[in-house]
């Protein structure tokens, strides 16, 4: 066997390189498709989604009435039901500490079918006592610091009172791929849970929503239970009683629309509500994650591209020796032998190092796609990628094994090399334009999404963001009749560092609490419009100006002031009015869908178009109203925004010892809309930099083969004269066409995922698709970094060599 | 023309030197036809490479065409070989990528001459030679003879004041072999100066001169 040389070196390199971010990469994809496989037989259990088609907009949630759940185990072939009820977080108090803890409150049957595992304690008792809890492992972790914390107390704040609850069971934690997260469960007896909602989830009159979960048999119709289910509520709908004009509106449509989704394809499922009342859990597109695996497939196949072409050119250098060896009696068979464990010894060695590679970057590749993938390592995947690795070597060793069975020992010792046919060589300079183009192509759409990205973020919403901090409060405390928030407030309005305060139902650029009503001019047709809840100080502390009429005013509105109404310049168009000024004064009429009272209100004027939500959402038409009971307040600070924050540290206990303080600044608002686009940005630019690591190594070999093939065409140029920059030029000539063909293939192609990308922003940067021409120059740069040293070489070659050859 | 005085060339490989020229006193006036005859590894390779201006003594001195070219970068020489020297080699060193014409007009690349004149250059040396009709094909198409007929057509291209020729016949059968030696007869009979290295009496006796090396040295 030969000692290692530079070429095996960076083959090795390349191959670990690209064999990690393959591993890497679909094994993030894997774990997208695996998620709630920890649920037992998983492929029988569905979430029962439904959609309120009285409700504007007509969203579809990811709950339903929870009598369904009763009504579910009457209906043949169904052998399970459950639910449970993700609330806000909770705040418990461990030893003077205030913590947040995410539990759920779980009905019936949801241990078994969710297959939880108790590590200790007695979980029944945890889901039936009134005061008991149970908590995952590593929940007891973060709190106590130890898991070994059956029969601890700790206290369990809500808004007035606080209690003390226990811990009666420690349950393993459930994987961080579900849709189904928590960090402790409770039952419905506990004290927290009122009474009539206890009642309403187990034997439900009201049709409040839950989770509902449910177990079909095997055999079972998933469109005869859905059907059945649909009947059901078609039926028990009735007794809402739902006025004519409702039902009239809702035309040929059922009143509720009930449908079973998978809970496997539950990750997938974005088109869902996802309003205060429920637990953000972690969506996913299956689209960027095909793509990601795609991406990871392609680098590992560019990988091995590179090892094929490199150790092709190894076999083409060492010709004498195999010729000699041939003379010498080596049969081919021992020649595949030879080269095959030499193959195999580097594809195994790279298989290591690209696995030890992929465990160290496992927690990065974590942080950057915003995951815990921690789980990922294991025996069995490692021996998989041990096995991957294997095969790979296995595969990409017969190429350069059959150039060496080609060699002519008579034709090599005789001086006159038995290199590849020349189609073979222009197979694989294709393949080497390959690598540059699929590096290209990535670097194109990784700068397009990581520059719009940074646009949506960073871009204006319609007012400053800099000084305002959001506080979120708890749901359940309503600020019109809650002395201790207005007394919080009053004291953050005489803070020094704060020059204003107000609030909102929900922050402004977040969806959570919206909801939609009809208006109507005196006449006109009934538009649906998003109704947005601000307090009266919102329009001055946000220094939003009017761009007709005027905006709430402390002196002229108080809450109790009869309706009167802010609109946006989209509703008012969709209102029918010619102009902003025009619509000023006028009255609209709203219409409430379950009681069908119309009241009216009066557009005191008109607010210019602030971002709301997400930039890929386009923008909604909006009716301001005033309302005092926001979950949501704003801080304004007067000078530095850290001493605003720091004096709300300060007041906030005083007045809320029992809660933990929920506090951001108003633009994290927003960069929290656009979380996995910076994480599909960050696992792109990840494969990228790989991608554009293999072509530098594929450029290298492009550049080592040209030279070592043209060694004496460029040893003759030099004879009838070839400068140094002459030599340079050809080089440059050979992997200039390389890049050329690269931006061919890549650019447009590129340039049509970017237009698909940016398709649902109703804003775009500017400079997205000057991504192509940056990709092209870095493109460049890297592959004339790489072949810098061989274009040496060319360069120095001595002329004389051509009398040698 | 070509003028050696006491020229030294040592090489080092590792810890061992090899004295390839050893105080070589050469002159090779211009229209001569010289044939530099010895054994493998006495040094006509390294004296060719010298008088090509492909190298450079280490010691003493070399002139060609009035110019001490000992301790020139390679810059300088080769602005100094451009067009003035031919050559042509035991292995035709023709690049199998590029056409006959081609391979010709690749000794023209670096000059001066404009595109049109080169086509007609390569065109008018290819007739000469008798290979016009394969200007188109590939080297690996042609026979022996031809390639090194090709070969010739290269380096008489540029016309050069000096032609070098490493073993020209080596590749070929006699009867190509004679007729390349006959094509060297005619160029020196139009006065170019020519310097071949070669294994064959015969074809040495063809020169108008011959040097016999040995162990380096002239004998």
């Amino acid at each position: 066997m030969k000692r290692p040389d530079l070429l095996t070196l960076v083959a090795v390199l390349g191959l670990a390189v690209g064999l990690a971010a393959f591993l890497l990469l679909s094994g993030f994809a894997r774990y997208s498709w695996s998620y709630n496989a920890q649920v037992p037989d998983v492929g029988h259990v569905y979430l029962i989604k439904h959609r309120f088609n009285v409700e504007a907009g007509r969203p579809w949630w990811d709950k339903a009435p929870m009598l369904l759940r009763e009504a579910a185990l009457a209906t043949p072939g169904v052998t399970d039901a459950t639910g449970y009820l993700g609330w806000f977080p909770l705040n418990i108090q461990v030893d003077g500490q205030l913590h947040k803890l995410r539990s759920l409150t779980v009905l019936p049957r949801f241990a078994e079918m969710m297959g939880l595992q108790v590590v200790k304690g007695d979980l029944t008792e945890a889901l039936t006592r009134p005061d008991a809890f149970a908590l995952t492992e590593s929940a007891a972790k973060r709190l106590f610091g130890t898991t070994d914390v059956l029969g601890r107390a700790f206290l369990l704040n809500s808004v007035e009172t606080r209690s003390v609850a226990r811990i009666a069971a420690i349950l393993r934690d459930p994987p961080a791929n579900t849709t189904i997260p928590f960090e402790s469960l409770n039952g419905l007896s506990l004290s927290l849970v009122p009474p009539m909602f206890r009642d309403e989830a187990l034997h439900g009159q009201m049709g409040w929503p839950g989770h509902m979960l449910i177990r079909l048999h095997p055999d079972a119709s998933v469109a005869a239970v859905q059907e059945a289910l649909q009947k059901f509520m078609d039926v028990a709908i009735l007794k809402l009683n739902l006025p004519p004009a409702a039902m009239a509106a809702i035309g040929d449509a059922k009143v509720m629309d009930v449908q079973l989704l998978p809970l496997r394809e539950a990750y997938f499922d974005r088109n869902v509500v996802v309003d205060a009342h429920t637990l953000g859990v972690d969506r996913g597109d299956r689209g960027v994650i095909a793509g990601l695996m795609a991406i990871g497939a392609l680098i590992l196949v560019l990988a091995a591209i590179n090892y094929v072409n490199l150790a092709t050119i190894r076999v083409i250098r060492r010709q004498r020796e195999i010729g000699m060896r041939k003379v010498l009696g080596f049969g081919n068979g021992r020649l595949a032998f030879q080269f095959l464990a030499e193959s195999m010894f580097v594809s195994l060695l790279a298989a290591v190092f690209g696995i030890a590679l992929a465990v160290l970057a496992l927690p990065i590749v974590g942080e950057l796609a915003n995951r815990d993938l921690s789980g990922m390592v294991s025996l069995a995947n490692i021996g998989a990628a041990l096995g991957i690795g294997v095969i790979a070597g296995l595969l990409v060793s017969i190429y350069p094994a059959w150039i060496a069975f080609r060699v002519r020992p008579a034709h090599v010792l005789a001086g006159r090399p038995d290199t590849e046919s020349q189609t073979a060589r222009r197979l694989r300079q294709a393949l080497s334009v390959l690598q540059v183009a699929v590096a290209m192509g990535l670097a194109s759409f990784t700068l397009a999404v990581a520059w719009q990205t940074r646009f949506s973020i960073n871009g204006s919403p319609g007012f400053d963001p800099a000084p305002l901090l959001v506080l979120t409060m708890n749901e359940d405390r309503k600020l019109e009749d809650d002395d201790t928030t207005h007394a919080f407030i009053a004291e953050l309005e005489q803070l020094p560092a704060v020059a204003g305060v107000t609030m909102t139902a929900d922050a402004i650029g977040r969806a959570r609490h919206t909801w939609s009503q009809e208006l109507s001019r005196e006449g006109g047709r009934p538009v649906t419009i998003e109704t947005r809840e601000i307090g009266l100080t919102f329009f001055e502390q946000y220094g939003i100006r009017p761009v007709a009429g005027r905006l709430f005013n402390p002196k002229v509105e108080t809450y109790i002031t009869a309706m009167p109404v802010v609109l946006n310049e989209p509703a008012a168009r969709e209102l029918g009015f010619a102009s902003a000024q025009q619509a000023v004064d006028s009255i609209l009429l709203q219409r409430n869908p379950l009681s069908s009272e119309v009241t009216s209100a009066r557009v005191i004027g008109i607010a210019p178009d602030i971002r709301l939500r997400s930039l890929r959402e386009p923008p909604t038409a909006v009716v301001y109203n005033l309302a005092s009971n926001g979950m949501t307040v704003t801080v304004r600070a007067r000078g530095s925004v850290a001493d605003a924050a720091t004096a709300v540290r300060n007041v906030w206990p005083k007045h809320f010892p029992l809660t933990v303080l929920d506090m951001r600044p108003a633009k994290d608002i927003y960069a929290a809309n656009y979380a996995d686009d910076a994480s599909l940005a960050k696992l792109l630019t990840l494969a990228t930099l790989v991608a554009m690591f293999i072509a530098a190594i594929g450029a290298y070999v492009l550049a080592t083969d040209a030279v070592q093939r043209r060694t004496r065409e460029i040893a003759l140029r030099k004879l009838f004269g070839a400068r140094r920059r002459d030599v340079g030029k050809l080089v440059a000539r050979e992997l200039g066409a390389v890049i050329l063909l690269a931006a061919i293939v890549a650019l447009p192609l590129a340039a049509l995922a970017i237009a698909r990308y940016l398709a649902p922003f109703s804003e775009r940067t500017p400079v997205a698709y000057w991504a192509l021409l940056a990709a092209a120059a870095v493109s460049v740069g890297v592959v004339g970094v790489a072949a810098a040293r061989q274009a040496r070489i060319a360069i120095r070659l001595k002329p004389a060599v051509a009398m040698r050859t | 023309m070509l003028k050696f005085v006491n020229t030294t060339k040592k090489f080092i490989g590792g810890e061992v030197i090899t004295t390839a020229l050893n105080n070589i006193n050469l002159e090779i006036g211009a229209g001569e036809y010289v044939a530099v005859v010895g054994p493998s590894g006495c040094g006509k390779t390294t004296l060719l490479s010298i008088i090509g201006l492909l190298d450079t003594p280490d010691g003493g001195e070399y002139w060609f065409d009035g110019k001490n070219v000992a301790g020139w970068t390679e810059n300088r020489l080769n602005e100094l070989r451009r067009g003035r020297i031919g050559f042509i080699f035991q292995s035709f060193n023709l690049i199998e990528e590029l056409s006959v014409e081609e391979n010709v007009d690749l000794a023209l690349e670096y000059t001066s001459a404009s595109v049109q004149e080169r086509r007609e250059r390569v065109a008018s040396m290819l007739d000469k030679l008798g290979v016009a009709h394969r200007a188109k094909h590939r080297p690996s198409q042609l026979s022996g003879g031809q390639q090194q007929r090709v070969a010739v057509a290269r380096a008489l291209v540029t016309r050069p004041a000096v032609l070098l020729a490493d073993e020209p016949t080596g590749n070929l059968d006699s009867a190509h072999g004679e007729e390349v030696m006959e094509l060297l007869r005619q160029i020196n009979e139009e006065g170019t100066t020519i310097v071949m290295v070669t294994h064959s009496p015969t074809h040495a006796a063809r020169a108008k001169r011959t040097v016999g090396l040995l162990d380096g040295a002239i004998v």
